[in-house]
């Protein structure tokens, strides 16, 4: 027993490297008290685990480890990756404000080393999750994720919007978490086991009168958490309250997190009865992606637009759950656009977190003469935001075209032509973003009142924007490297 | 003998839980709410489950009442506070009712082919030796991941709760970054 458990932790160190860097960090701070100690160790440890991940795995068909609570296959390592670039990716957002002058960052910043503790904790939590094939550390792990970021939501503490933003997240997920809890016991009760395996097991045997209110509840938590319409009420003061960085994070590693989870759960537990869920899941990510759009058109706020953004690409990310299979290593559509997706709106709320003025809300008009002030950062911010509208050459384009065609090979037509629908209604404010961008307004801006305010001192901001702008271009030009990398390097399909 | 004391304490249950809804001032439903916690733990003793049965009474009826006592203290709360309209009351009182009506019915039809499926309970069920010897094995990882979820709780509330020290400790700052 103590043979296996030794090879199941080494086999699985990409999991655990996690809380190992965020104790570090715990630990360094208590010690040195310097915030930029522990950033350096996050940055090192995620990275080294990140190195290690993409080069040092070995890809096993399906490994059950510790007793079979941990499905490790090539579908965990590669979110496991995703997660790691995001963490990073989002560290990289927040790191700026420590280097600030301004009195409100730096009092906030004395509090750094917990920010980062919280936000690898939650990575954690998010890898438990997608990574569970089991009931119990598959909601403990949805848990860690889902405090982790109410905490890091009401980081600037002394502020009215991010203890708001905080607040309506805590209440609103905590309620979501009961309705997830309602269904995982529905789950065990009608079943009896907490292992994925042999709940679909006894589903599949079976007559099963309860599955249906599991499915309805499990599924409505799982909405909840990736914020499909109508559980979305919550995304626009959320989103717009915590801090850039947070809300970097909330638009990529929780939805990343809850489409991981949501496709080992419906596919792994529900996968023979998926007649009962999919009319379910298919309705709720048309909605989103119809309505996310709509409401996103009336917005004057450039985070909430934002916001119901990513409620529309919520609703691709949950299609593409359609197309997948987890057991097999399917649903090469869907990967492709949580990673594309991922960079993209990492690199659009890294523009974001650099021009934002924290003391107010950051408007459309505000963009009003930015292109022409500071062409190089115009540009960026266009050619990312015409990638969420899907505009041709750019990556955003094909991960959409991947969807829609795969959605037709498997003759959902209907769904395929709503979703193009809603689409097209996107790109209208997508648009207006770029017409504010390279309108001629008030020319303030590279004034030193913004621009002193955050200063970029190692260039992390500009080299994750650069990134995202390259994986944006590169990726609608020439798919393949990104293709290749996910058929072969994690041998999904 | 078993059923007639099952009804009575399920009896009580529903008594001592009306009793939480309706007492106008927070701390008596407070009160109501251990004899409650204390019931139910009767139930789980009734089906061999000592440990659950222990658990609740050492973590609901010992540290959550507590915890929502002191809430009551220090919140101070007027009973006229709290009363909400009647007719809100009344609408979710109704769906309430109508869902767990529906959940029961549920198990009423799914509840015989269940429990045939479901295989029996050895004899060390519930045990607190069964217990522990599944939570370091099948539930291990799950125990560790409990742990670092309890950390990251501990962490956040210092993130959220913390408050500068004093003024003076400002100005001491401020003057150590204008001398930097």
């Amino acid at each position: 027993m103590m043979a296996t458990l030794i090879s199941d932790l080494q086999l699985s160190v990409s999991i655990w490297a996690w809380p190992l860097v965020a104790l570090a960090v715990v630990i360094a701070q208590i010690v040195f008290q310097n915030s930029r100690l522990s950033f350096l160790i996050s940055i090192l440890g995620l990275g080294a685990n990140l190195i290690y991940s993409l080069w040092c795995f070995d890809l096993a068909p399906v490994q059950a480890l510790f007793f079979g609570a941990v499905i490790f296959d090539s579908l965990t390592q590669f979110l496991n990756v995703l997660a790691l670039f995001i963490a990073l990716g989002c560290l990289f957002i927040s790191s700026p404000g420590m280097f600030s002058q301004d009195n409100f960052f730096r009092v906030h910043y004395e509090q750094y080393s917990e920010f980062l503790v919280c936000l690898i904790l939650s990575g954690f939590g998010a890898v438990v999750a997608f990574s569970a094939n089991d009931l119990t550390c598959f909601f403990l792990g949805v848990e860690t994720l889902a405090i982790g970021t109410y905490c890091l939501c009401g980081f600037f503490r002394t502020e009215i919007r991010s203890s708001e933003s905080a607040l309506k997240y805590l209440f609103i997920g905590g309620f979501s978490t009961v309705v997830l809890l309602y269904g995982i016991a529905f789950i065990y009760g009608s079943t009896g086991f907490t292992r994925f395996d042999e709940i679909s097991r006894v589903i599949a045997a079976g007559d099963k009168p309860l599955v249906l209110m599991a499915v309805l509840f499990t599924m409505a938590g799982l909405a909840f958490k990736l914020a499909l319409v109508p559980f979305h009420i919550y995304t626009p003061d959320v989103y717009e309250g915590a801090p850039t960085a947070v809300t970097a994070y909330l638009a990529t590693m929780v939805k990343l997190a809850a489409v991981g989870i949501s496709l080992r759960i419906f596919w792994s537990c529900f996968g023979a009865v998926s007649e009962v869920w999919i009319p379910f899941w298919t309705s709720l990510c048309v909605a989103s992606i119809i309505f996310g759009n709509i409401a996103a058109l009336q917005q004057k706020s450039l985070k909430k637009l934002l916001a119901f953004s990513s409620v529309s690409h919520a609703g691709f990310l949950g299609l593409g759950l359609l197309l997948a299979d987890p057991s097999r290593g399917i649903g090469f559509a869907l990967f492709s656009y949580l990673a594309i997706y991922s960079g993209m709106s990492l690199g659009v709320f890294a523009i974001v977190a650099l021009l934002e003025d924290r003391s107010k809300v950051f408007m459309l008009e505000d963009l009003k003469g930015l292109g022409l002030a500071k062409p190089l950062y115009g540009i960026a911010l266009a050619i990312l935001v015409l990638g969420l509208a899907g505009i041709p050459p750019l990556a955003g384009f094909m991960i959409k075209f991947w969807i829609f065609q795969q959605l037709v090979e498997q003759s959902y037509f209907a769904v395929a032509i709503l979703a193009a629908l809603g689409s097209i209604v996107g790109v209208a404010y997508y648009l207006k973003i770029l017409m504010y961008l390279f309108m001629s307004g008030d020319s303030d801006w590279g004034l030193a009142t913004r621009w002193s305010v955050l200063r970029d001192q190692i260039f992390s901001v500009r080299s994750l924007i650069l990134a995202a702008v390259l994986l944006s271009l590169i990726g609608g030009l020439k798919p393949d490297f990104y293709a290749h990398w996910i058929l072969t390097t994690f041998a999904l399909k | 003998m078993m059923e007639f004391a099952f009804y009575l304490v399920a009896g009580l249950m529903l008594l001592s839980a009306g009793l939480v809804a309706f007492r106008p001032k927070p701390i008596e439903s407070a009160l109501w709410l251990i004899l409650h916690f204390f019931l139910t733990s009767t139930l789980y003793v009734f089906i061999g489950a000592d440990f659950v049965a222990v658990v609740q009474l050492l973590v609901y009826a010992g540290a959550i009442v507590v915890l929502i006592t002191f809430v009551i203290l220090l919140l101070n709360l007027n009973p006229q506070e709290i009363s909400g309209g009647e007719s809100i009351r009344w609408t979710s009182t109704v769906l309430f009712l109508c869902s767990l009506g529906a959940v029961l019915f549920c198990l009423h039809i799914s509840t015989p082919s269940l429990l045939e499926k479901m295989p029996a309970p050895g004899s060390s069920f519930g045990s607190i030796e069964a217990f522990s010897r599944t939570m370091i094995q099948n539930y291990s990882w799950s125990f560790e991941v409990a742990g670092f979820l309890l950390l990251l709780a501990l962490i956040g509330v210092g993130l959220l709760a913390y408050r500068r020290p004093s003024t003076r400790d400002h100005s001491n700052i401020e003057n150590k970054s204008e001398a930097a």
